[in-house]
């Protein structure tokens, strides 16, 4: 995966206002992005307890410099299955009204800047992504851009 | 014996019992009657005997009574002696029968008409007289000088005138008395003989001297010993000859007079008896022929002569015209008989007749079974040859496969050998793997770190370009970040390249192992399987050893069926050649009966059924010790 690393700084210098930053990471062979601009940060997986009376998503919680970071696994938003949660893995930690919350998945692609006049509204072939706001374009697949307001202030009603 | 014939026979037989019977009853007339006969003659020849002897005794009695009384006015003196001596000569006139006339006295002296007396004897009588004082005496008998004759001294005693005993006595010639004794003869056959009073024996011959060599000396120890030397008469057997003793006494000399004859001699003749019995005999067969001819050829023979004809007939097996009709009562019954017999013989023929056909049949049979046992023992042989062959190949097999398994043996144990070198090679292999496994795990341990590292990387250069797309500003923070993601990526590729390999160095170890644990159990396995091949080898060498012996026990048994089958073949000709006679026999009798000529009688036709039967028994020996 050997780049060039100027080949992207010339376009990050040019579209430096209208460009905005995601971090890219697979869940179940999809690819969903998230502004870094909410990204606290991405951990190493360590281990987590379970949370009871919470959403299905909400697979446990796990402690980082004593504060909690609530898990959310996207797989089983969409499906009734769950993604094994085991060592090695990121968590993109983010936070969201004062709360830390993470999604933890197998891979992370990569910190991509994005140029905004690039994004696209979902089709409706993606209409059960309810949390999708826009999509984008890398390497010829589809990145799907989270809205993480969909998805907690559907758990908050 | 057989040529002559039964009439003949008949007829010889009768004729000798007639003879005999002729014979013999004169035969007995001859000893009964001889015995009768003989008890009145032997009676007569001792009376007459006896007469003999008292007449004789009467002599010499009378003689010495003469002499007794004869007057002697005399006595002995030598001085009267010539007066003496003529009173004996003329005395000696008057008494011719004797020869001299004496006088002695006690000393011997004595006075003799003759001059020759010459006192022989004289010790005797003058013992008697002087010492025994006996009236009288005799002397012994003696030859006399005067005469020549036979002659005896008698003897008395008288008294002279003086009172003084002397002798008075003369000398007697015995020649006439003992020629007339001599005379003495039953029909003219036997012999007078005399014994003294010194038990010597004599007879008299025809001149009239004594014979002291008389046959009579013979009969010395039956007249001691049978008759006690006293009177009597008895049978005596010499030189196989039978002959009649008498023994009458001289009393009064203290003699004996005997008379011997041959029994036969005096016995009545029979030869008149005989011829008159041949007579008798000549007349019983002129009966008997004039029987023969005249009754026996009338009713007997006749009768016979039927029976013969019907006899005939039965022996050529007509039995229907078998017909017997005789009225002789002699033969009634026997003709019933015979008719019935006849009646039996016509059942027991017909009986006979199905017997023969079922003989036939159980020839055919039997010839067939001989057939079939042949082709049998033929096929037998054949199989056993066969076997024999098989047998032979099998053995060779055998022998092939003890040399195959020699081999197989040494290369079993040669592979064994090499399966535990390579059995040992693998065990060295074996004791790497540990050593490799640990090699692997600190491998993996690296790897890991490395992957931790990679991945702690990874997140610093995320949270790095994280920081930097927040800090719009500063694009050499941006860089440095997207160096650090470079390198990280750099990192992680080599990580998962490293732990790509060890993942398949491990997997290649693991299998290596498992081929080896496999190769291992593999080896065990074959050298377990070696191991109980070896062993089944040595059950099979065994075996083959067993299969061997067996084989050759096999050989000698096929061998012992073989002796045994030719054995039932040499029998089985035996029985076909028995079965060829009994057929030929067969059919000999076969033809006898259907020509019904040829034997003379049914006795030839049993003998040869007796003949078959035999052979069949014989046969059916053999066929019982083929079965066997």
């Amino acid at each position: 995966m050997k780049k060039n690393p100027f080949k992207n700084l010339k376009k990050q210098i040019l579209l430096k206002d209208k460009i905005n930053y995601y971090v890219v990471f697979k869940v179940d062979d999809i690819l969903y992005a998230l502004k870094t601009e909410i990204v606290k940060e991405i951990i190493e997986s360590t281990e987590k307890k379970d949370l009871p009376n919470t959403p299905e998503y909400i697979v446990g919680v796990i402690n980082r410099d004593n504060q909690p970071i609530t898990l959310i696994d996207l797989k089983r938003l969409l499906k009734d299955e769950y993604q094994d949660y085991k060592e090695k893995m990121y968590i993109i930690s983010f936070n969201y009204e004062n709360k830390k919350y993470g999604f933890f998945s197998n891979e992370v692609l990569d910190i991509v800047p994005v140029d905004a006049g690039t994004l696209t509204a979902p089709g409706e072939e993606l209409k059960e992504f309810y949390f999708v706001d826009k999509i984008f374009s890398l390497s010829g697949e589809i990145v799907l851009i989270i809205n993480v307001d969909k998805i907690l202030k559907s758990q908050d009603e | 014996m057989s040529k002559i014939s039964m009439k003949g026979l008949l007829n010889f037989v009768s004729i000798l019992l007639f003879a005999v019977s002729i014979l013999g009853l004169i035969l007995f007339f001859q000893y009964n009657f001889g015995e009768k006969i003989f008890e009145p003659v032997s009676e007569t020849i001792m009376n007459g005997l006896t007469e003999k002897g008292k007449y004789l005794s009467l002599y010499f009695e009378n003689e010495i009574e003469k002499l007794k009384y004869m007057p002697k006015n005399f006595s002995y003196s030598s001085t009267e002696t010539s007066g003496v001596l003529q009173y004996l000569k003329k005395e000696l006139k008057d008494y011719p029968e004797f020869e001299e006339f004496f006088v002695a006295n006690s000393d011997g002296e004595s006075i003799s008409s003759s001059n020759i007396f010459t006192n022989i004897s004289r010790y005797r009588y003058f013992q008697e007289i002087f010492t025994n004082n006996k009236k009288w005496a005799v002397s012994d008998i003696f030859i006399s000088k005067i005469s020549g004759n036979t002659s005896i001294v008698l003897a008395v005693e008288y008294y002279d005138k003086n009172n003084k005993k002397n002798i008075f006595g003369g000398t007697l010639n015995l020649k006439n008395l003992f020629l007339s004794s001599n005379e003495f003869k039953f029909r003219k056959e036997g012999q007078i003989f005399f014994i003294d009073n010194l038990g010597n024996y004599f007879s008299i011959n025809v001149d009239g001297s004594i014979n002291s060599a008389t046959f009579a000396k013979n009969f010395r120890d039956n007249i001691i010993r049978d008759l006690k030397n006293s009177n009597g008469f008895l049978e005596v057997n010499k030189d196989k000859k039978d002959y009649l003793l008498f023994i009458s006494s001289i009393d009064s000399i203290g003699w004996k007079i005997g008379f011997y004859v041959e029994k036969k001699l005096i016995m009545p003749n029979f030869t008149r008896y005989y011829l008159l019995g041949i007579g008798v005999l000549i007349v019983l067969l002129l009966f008997e022929m004039l029987f023969n001819t005249v009754i026996l050829k009338k009713r007997f023979y006749k009768s016979l002569e039927i029976m013969k004809n019907e006899l005939k007939k039965l022996n050529e097996l007509n039995f229907d015209t078998v017909e017997l009709s005789i009225k002789e009562p002699m033969f009634i019954d026997f003709s019933d008989n015979l008719q019935l017999t006849a009646m039996n013989l016509k059942d027991n023929f017909n009986t006979f007749s199905q017997q023969i056909n079922k003989l036939e049949d159980n020839i055919k049979t039997t010839g067939e079974l001989i057939s079939e046992e042949i082709s049998r023992i033929n096929e037998e042989n054949d199989t056993v040859e066969k076997l024999a062959k098989t047998v032979e190949a099998i053995s060779q097999s055998v022998n092939d496969s003890q040399k195959v398994s020699e081999n197989f043996k040494s290369k079993l144990s040669l592979y064994d050998e090499e399966l535990e070198r390579l059995r040992h090679g693998l065990l060295k292999s074996k004791s790497k793997i540990p050593y490799f496994n640990e090699l692997i795990s600190k491998i993996t341990e690296i790897s890991e770190k490395v992957s931790d590292l990679s991945f702690r990387a990874e997140i610093l250069s995320l949270n790095a370009a994280l920081e930097a797309s927040k800090e719009k500003g500063s694009l050499s923070f941006a860089v440095i970040a997207s160096d650090m993601r470079d390198m990280s990526y750099v990192l992680k590729e080599y990580n998962i390249k490293t732990y790509t390999q060890v993942s398949q160095i491990i997997e290649n170890l693991n299998e290596y192992k498992g081929i080896l644990d496999e190769l291992f159990k593999a080896i065990d396995l074959n050298i377990s399987e070696i191991r109980k091949v070896t062993t089944n080898y040595s059950d099979i060498e065994n075996f083959i050893k067993e299969y061997s012996i067996s084989s050759a026990q096999i050989k000698n048994a096929l061998n012992l069926l073989k002796i045994i089958i030719s054995k039932n073949k040499s029998i089985m000709d035996n029985i076909v050649k028995q079965f060829q006679n009994l057929e030929k026999d067969y059919n000999e009798l076969k033809k006898v009966f259907s020509a019904k000529k040829g034997p003379k009688n049914l006795e030839e036709i049993f003998k040869k059924l007796e003949e078959i039967e035999r052979k069949e028994e014989t046969g059916s020996e053999f066929d019982e010790e083929e079965s066997i």
